[in-house]
């Protein structure tokens, strides 16, 4: 299972533990039911995950490519305007965007403010509808 | 009672910073992708040669690849228990994030340098 393949120590049958509640809801599926809160923040983790193992190699052999001149532009340009390379822009756009309108969250709460359970769903609403319209505003270029 | 054997608060702080700095950070990088979509070689350069879209790109290479190498070395030590494993992991992302500001600087030298 890969779960143990990650953390060999992690114990995934509840009756061996000596206390069956875990200490964080590390795992959403056997513990805890999945809500908005955990699921917005763990797609946060993904979506700055993607960027940094994806978005920005792809974005870094980007500026290469044009260091390296007009042919080797013209080449790395036809790859992401293909449609894979479409679809890979647009993934990436989303992420750069969520995490945008999730980090803006936190750094909210860094500040104390908007801890109450129902802030908390409200903002992440809010955020959910920011990236929305963030991504709908940088994405009709990618699109086209 | 710290059981850890090094103080966290650095990391807190500068994972704040970089984040608050990036706020604005990122919305130029999304607005450049906006404009270099389709965009050739020559309009390409010339957005570079902009001065303050120089300083932009390199600012946001440089504030990103900080936070993105913070943020998956949490992740590693929050999902990857081995030890060799979570190092091997976090030393690469920075490797890669290292080679990737370097880039950028190469990339907005070379632009310039035909300027």
């Amino acid at each position: 299972m890969w779960l143990q393949t990650l953390m060999p120590e992690a114990i995934t049958d509840v009756s061996k533990q000596p206390d069956p509640r875990p200490i964080s809801p590390f795992l959403i599926g056997p513990y805890y039911r999945p809500q908005l809160t955990s699921m917005l923040s763990i797609a946060s983790r993904l979506a700055g995950i993607f960027v940094t193992a994806l978005t920005m190699p792809v974005m870094f052999l980007y500026l290469l490519a044009l260091a390296g001149g007009p042919d080797s532009h013209a080449r790395f340009v036809t790859l992401l305007g293909s449609l894979p390379g479409k679809a890979f822009c647009l993934v990436s756009l989303l992420c750069l965007c969520y995490h945008l309108a999730n980090g803006i969250r936190h750094l909210v709460w860094d500040t104390g403010r908007a801890m109450s359970l129902k802030a908390i769903y409200g903002s992440g609403y809010l955020m959910l509808a920011g990236t929305c319209v963030l991504f709908a505003l940088v994405s009709w270029r990618a699109l086209a | 009672m710290s059981t850890a054997d090094h103080s966290g608060l650095g990391h807190w702080k500068s994972q704040r910073l970089s984040s608050l700095l990036l706020v604005p950070l990122t919305l130029w990088l999304l607005w450049a992708g906006v404009a270099l979509t389709g965009a050739d070689y020559d309009s390409a350069v010339a957005f570079f040669r902009q001065p303050f879209h120089a300083a932009m790109a390199l600012l946001t290479a440089g504030i990103m690849v900080y936070h993105a190498q913070g943020g998956i070395a949490v992740v590693c030590e929050d999902y990857v228990a081995h030890p060799g494993l979570q190092s091997a992991l976090i030393w690469l992302t920075r490797l890669g994030c290292l080679v990737g500001f370097l880039a950028t600087v190469y990339t907005i030298y070379v632009v310039w340098q035909g300027s």
